[in-house]
């Protein structure tokens, strides 16, 4: 019985986030140095860099603005739209591909029909 | 209407930031709201822009009506100014019938959706009858032990008020946080520890916020985009615009 009962989780959910982010900075401060960067960089997999077209990036910040939340939180809010689109055969990208002469990808998407759209 | 008192007997923990800040935050966000400076040093009035003038004297003392009292200040939002005069109210008030009751009386049919009161840093008669006229307290503090003694003391006045008869909800809400300093982490997780979901979301140190006044804006006005607003890198999780969200599910009732 006992082990069917759950602690709820009774803290504000943004303070404990940010509990939990100060925490582990402060163990990767005390790490010896040769490790901190493997750390910091474990740490920060969840953010990624993105390449995107300066017009696009442009948007997605007056967007942003205009409903005042953050550019991220924008920027998952639209691919969680298109993931699921495209899982649901509702997106084609073939009309969008070109051959890359790049080594690692077969190819690139051409987006400027989407950006004079 | 929604009652929300800021109050913590420690001086210069934010109190009066905190209380311009949200009152026209929930003023712009289509709230009619009014602002009712309890402290002598008549500082809502200057944060905004305004002169100090004896409002609060001019409500208890002279039994003006609220309606007549109240000065627009921005859209949606009006005041209730306090100056030197306050101190005097409140000797009134000691002499009076019921003195505890007097902020319940004076604010019963106010036409508005939400009132703030901001106390002094002090604990008087004033006080208990703000606590016994609230529906919400929110308790700024910094993260230094003092401070944070400060909040037990609102609480122990909170119990006092209970023993009337009268149940509050709080929050607490840790002020000029700065998340490099190590006694200000500390501080945060004792709060945690010991209050656990009343803690909302800190407000990050911001020079913004100390200039703001000097130029009789609030700071949505003068830098809606510091950290004290939007939180660190941005992201609202912490920052006025979180305590916003906080007090308006405290308004509509989902927040306990």
């Amino acid at each position: 019985m006992v082990n069917t009962l759950n602690r709820r989780n009774v803290v504000d959910p943004a303070v404990a986030e940010m509990l939990t982010d100060l925490e582990q900075k402060k163990r990767i401060t005390n790490m010896p140095k040769s490790k901190q960067l493997k750390a910091r960089k474990e740490a920060a997999r969840y953010k990624v860099g993105l390449d995107l077209p300066p017009k696009l990036h442009e948007s997605l910040k007056k967007i942003a603005e205009q409903e005042c939340i953050s550019v991220s939180g924008l920027v998952a809010f639209f691919l969680y739209q298109g993931v699921a689109e495209y899982n649901n055969d509702k997106v084609e990208l073939s009309p969008y591909k070109r051959l890359s002469r790049c080594a690692r990808f077969d190819y690139v998407l051409d987006l400027s029909k989407l950006e004079n759209s | 209407m929604t009652i929300l008192t800021i109050a913590n007997q420690k001086g210069g923990v934010g109190k009066t930031t905190s209380a311009v800040t949200l009152a026209h935050g929930l003023a712009m966000a289509g709230q009619h709201t009014l602002l009712v400076d309890l402290d002598p040093q008549g500082h809502v009035a200057f944060a905004l822009g305004m002169d100090k003038a004896p409002g609060l004297y001019k409500l208890i003392v002279d039994e003006e009506r609220i309606t007549d009292v109240a000065i627009y200040s921005r859209d949606n939002l009006d005041i209730v100014p306090g100056d030197k005069k306050t101190e005097k109210a409140k000797r009134s008030i000691i002499i009076s019938n019921f003195p505890t009751e007097i902020m319940s009386r004076l604010l019963k049919n106010a036409p508005y959706d939400v009132v703030i009161l901001d106390l002094a840093p002090s604990l008087d008669v004033l006080h208990i009858s703000a606590l016994m006229a609230s529906d919400w307290i929110l308790i700024p503090t910094r993260l230094d032990a003092m401070a944070v003694d400060g909040v037990n003391e609102v609480l122990r006045s909170m119990g006092e008020v209970a023993e009337r008869g009268h149940r509050l909800g709080y929050s607490i809400l840790p002020t000029f946080f700065d998340r490099t300093t190590r006694e200000t982490v500390i501080q945060l997780k004792v709060l945690v520890e010991t209050f656990s979901g009343h803690v909302w979301p800190p407000i990050p140190q911001d020079t913004k916020a100390r200039e703001a006044p000097a130029y009789g804006k609030s700071l949505w006005e003068y830098a809606p985009r510091s950290p004290a607003i939007s939180g660190y890198e941005n992201n609202n999780k912490s920052g006025y615009i979180s305590t916003m969200h906080r007090v308006m599910e405290v308004i509509s009732g989902q927040h306990s």
